[in-house]
């Protein structure tokens, strides 16, 4: 069949413009639908498929959608968790102090739901394989989270970045936030996020002031009845049992740092205007008591440090403290002080710690702290 | 399962359409669109679907008995008594939450096929063609309510041997392309026009005391405009959806913000719902024909149910007889001798003085409509006050840096950069501005979708219109709100 002859036989059809034009418009889309997926996989600025591209100005300041990407395609030996309380750690710090290569995959108040997430990614990730493993795990525990439901996380996870089901990965291919923010953007106004600092919080120096401080903080409502001191325990305890714990034994070869930050004295201004003191020291000491069982378990305990929790110059709200005692807790965790020893260890146990919060706690001057408010 | 998602867009609707055009061939196509439907329904909450099912076969016995006995007023009474008291179940108790996807919508569709099965104008509807009539998943989650007259002949209407063997024929190519394009300029209005408004509006009423009398009116605006495009866009996907199917679902939507009075309004706006309660409520409480009072008191009726089936709090009824009242009191005057002396000058007028006339009726009317869905959008009547009466304080100040934010959308940023304009000290409230202006000429002087497609010829222009308006929306898909009549 010669081609003249078939060109002129050809159907009306094919002469159809609407046809041609569903046609066009089907090859022009799915072009332009292969030419993002492509960039996007190819850049891939949430590291979901790839270790990042030399060179490229990635921009990271998503830690929903980037941590996960991140504990699964970086290189790493070692890793920092927690919340807001972490950000500011620079993993530069834990090279220079204990010769590790850190990665910083904090979440901004994060439940041990979270956390569980990202260890469980971090644990499945080349850096758990092969004859590697983890060395450390610094992790910041905010008691409080530990008390809510087993199954809770703080903010809705983009579960297509947390799965392994590639068709719903569609949402980030075909994204155009990922597209315009953190593709094309930092291309055409180049900003590369420096890993070591990465979340850093936003507050300048000047920030860091006791009137500040004061300014946004807010007495809580009083309760009047106290809060059963076991009132916690039992939702602490479903939380390390789901969450944190079998992480733990399942990953002997690890040390898990555990730490329990410093908040500001106002921090316990709230917790006995709202009456669950005695609660909340039980459930530091039965987080503290039921992690140190393990040998790979090393606990630290902060919140009694007179010099930084009295003085609310170093804190930018109730609870945020000054970069520096990020600093102060690496070298800690360095040299070992502030160290909660394990039963039948030398050095200062939990109970000591506590009742030194505690004293601290009740008879800290409130009032005249709280007078120019 | 959304129109506006990733799995419509990419994997269900292609299937069906292909499923479709085979199962046509093979004299199934009812069958198929039973079970697409119910897919389509039970997608994203299967726990809805047994409801569903419970009702339509209930509504089906009724009417299968209607059929065979005398006493069909009974049945019918049965059957109304069995919807209201169902969906007031669900809509004004409090049932943990659990409100059935589209209850009203197939409420009222279900109410209608009664009330014609009762008034004799449907004979031998098989159990098939009145689960498809139901289900059919276009209109089935926000309508349009089509009433049997409309939907049940296309439904059950046989296809002529060159329709069934497929796309053979110009006209279907045709019907496909420009139904395509409606699907597409819905798809737009949904995810860029109204949710961009939605997220100003869900930013204002966060956030009421915050606001001065500009942002108060700013956010009265965006959910005008949310709300219209929001679902008008709906609309029109389900328009073009069952279009591209070879099934035609009535109009709902005309241009509702030209109009010049709250009557021609009503005649623009959700249509299809003003034809069911004229059909089904306004007519057997006698309509016109028992002298003006009573006119004007069935007309009251309707608009305090229309607040009703809406919404479960006072706003709602606020918001109906607002209209209601209007309404009537437009009624009146043109029933009036004035009335009617100011119509005929008025047909008697040209030029710039009826143009001048016209723009203050559509002005006036535009703005009692955005008075009223403050009502309809208020958490409650105290906030709905309380934004009104900013407006009417006269409290100045620039416009809310947040509310602003809401219309900066990532992709005019490259353009504000690129004209050098980020750094002019109102360049974040660039396009807020020409956002607002932009649609709102789109509002008064564009042409409806509907419209507008059929008027298309193919050509690369439009072809690259049509890939702009699907790649923009669905790299737009992820973050988007769900629809706002979803919980009607």
């Amino acid at each position: 069949m010669n081609w003249k002859w078939r060109r002129k036989n050809r159907s009306p059809l094919c002469k159809n413009p609407f046809r041609k034009a569903v046609a066009g418009f089907l090859c022009l889309a799915a072009a332009a639908f292969v030419i993002v997926a492509v960039l996007i996989i190819y850049v891939d600025p949430f590291f979901h498929y790839h270790s990042p591209l030399e060179g490229f100005p990635y921009l990271v300041d998503n830690q929903l959608s980037q941590n996960p990407g991140m504990a699964e395609h970086m290189e790493y030996d070692s890793v920092i968790l927690g919340s807001s309380m972490t950000v500011n750690f620079q993993t530069t710090w834990f090279r220079e102090l204990m010769g590790l290569n850190a990665i910083k995959l904090s979440y901004s108040g994060a439940f041990p739901k979270d956390q569980s997430n990202i260890m469980k990614i971090i644990f499945d990730s080349p850096n758990n394989r092969d004859g590697k493993h983890i060395k450390k795990v610094f992790l910041g525990v905010d008691v409080i989270t530990y008390t809510g439901g087993v199954e809770e996380t703080k903010y809705p996870i983009p579960e297509y970045l947390y799965d392994d089901n590639p068709v719903n990965d569609i949402r980030y291919v075909l994204n155009k936030d990922v597209l315009l923010n953190y593709v094309l953007r930092p291309l055409a106004d180049p900003e590369p996020t420096d890993l070591s600092n990465v979340y850093a919080s936003w507050w300048t120096e000047e920030y860091y002031s006791k009137e500040w401080v004061l300014h946004n903080y807010t007495v809580p409502v009083k309760v009047q009845d106290e809060a059963d001191p076991a009132s916690y325990v039992e939702a602490v305890e479903r939380n390390l049992a789901a969450n944190i714990c079998p992480y733990i034994e399942v990953n002997p070869e690890t040390e898990f740092v555990v730490f329990f930050p410093p908040y500001s004295i106002l921090f316990w201004n709230d917790v006995q205007v709202e009456n669950h003191l005695e609660a909340t020291i039980e459930t530091y000491r039965y987080i503290s008591d039921r992690l140190n069982e393990y040998d790979n378990v090393t606990v630290f305990f902060f919140p009694d440090q007179e010099e930084i929790v009295c003085d609310l110059n170093n804190y930018a709200d109730y609870s945020h403290y000054h970069p520096r005692y990020n600093r102060y807790m690496a070298e800690c965790f360095a040299d070992g002080s502030c160290k909660v020893a394990k039963k039948g260890e030398a050095g200062k146990t939990i109970d000591q710690y506590l009742e030194h919060m505690r004293t601290l706690a009740v008879t800290f001057d409130y009032e005249e702290l709280l007078e120019g408010k | 399962m959304l129109f506006n998602s990733y799995e419509f867009i990419f994997l269900f609707l292609p299937l069906v359409l292909a499923g479709y055009a085979v199962c046509r061939k093979s004299g199934c196509a009812r069958v198929f669109l039973l079970l697409v439907s119910l897919i389509f329904y039970g997608w994203n909450s299967p726990r809805y679907l047994p409801v569903l099912l419970c009702s339509m076969a209930v509504n089906y016995g009724l009417y299968w008995q209607m059929e065979r006995t005398e006493n069909k007023k009974g049945i019918l009474i049965a059957g109304l008594s069995f919807n209201l008291a169902a969906l007031g179940c669900f809509k004004y108790l409090d049932l943990g939450g659990f409100v059935p996807l589209a209850v009203s919508f197939y409420t009222f569709t279900q109410i209608a096929f009664l009330m014609e099965g009762y008034r004799g104008n449907l004979k031998n509807v098989k159990a098939l063609d009145y689960g498809v009539y139901v289900t059919y998943f276009p209109k089935l989650i926000q309508g349009p309510i089509a009433l049997p007259d409309a939907i049940l002949p296309e439904v059950r209407k046989e296809w002529s041997k060159a329709e069934k063997s497929g796309l053979r024929d110009r006209t279907d190519w045709e019907r496909i392309y420009r139904n395509l394009y409606l699907f597409l300029l819905g798809l737009f209005k949904k995810v860029l026009i109204a949710d961009t408004f939605g997220q100003a509006v869900t930013s204002g009423y966060s956030n009421l005391s915050g606001l001065n009398s500009l942002d108060c009116i700013i956010v009265m605006l965006s959910y005008t405009l949310q709300l219209y495009f929001d679902f008008s866009g709906y609309c029109d996907m389900a328009m073009g959806v069952s279009g591209m199917l070879g099934i035609e679902l009535p109009l709902n939507f005309r241009s509702p913000y030209k109009a010049a009075n709250i009557l021609e309004f009503w005649k623009g706006w959700h249509i299809t719902l003003t034809r069911f309660f004229t059909k089904y409520l306004y007519i057997p409480l006698g309509g016109s024909r028992k002298g003006r009072g009573r006119t004007y008191l069935n007309i009251l009726i309707v608009f305090f149910v229309s607040g009703l089936w809406h919404g479960t709090g006072v706003q709602f009824l606020v918001w109906g007889m607002m209209h209601g009242v209007l309404y009537v009191l437009t009624r009146m005057f043109l029933d009036s001798k004035w009335g009617r002396a100011l119509y005929e000058r008025r047909k008697g007028l040209s030029g710039p003085v009826k143009a001048l006339g016209h723009g203050i009726g559509v002005f006036l009317t535009f703005l009692y409509v955005n008075v009223a869905w403050v009502f309809f959008r208020a958490p409650s009547l105290g906030e709905a006050g309380s934004l009104l009466r900013t407006i009417t304080e006269h409290r100045g100040g620039r416009v809310n840096w947040d509310l602003a934010g809401c219309f900066n959308l990532d992709e005019f940023w490259y353009v504000i950069k690129v004209l050098h304009l980020d750094s002019w000290q109102y360049a974040h409230y660039i396009c807020m501005v020409l956002i607002l202006i932009v649609v709102l000429l789109l509002v008064f002087f564009g042409k409806n979708a509907v419209d507008y497609v059929k008027t298309v010829k193919p050509g690369v222009v439009h072809t690259l219109i049509m890939t702009v308006l699907l790649v923009w929306s669905v790299l737009s898909l992820t973050g988007v709100s769900t629809f706002l009549y979803v919980n009607f």
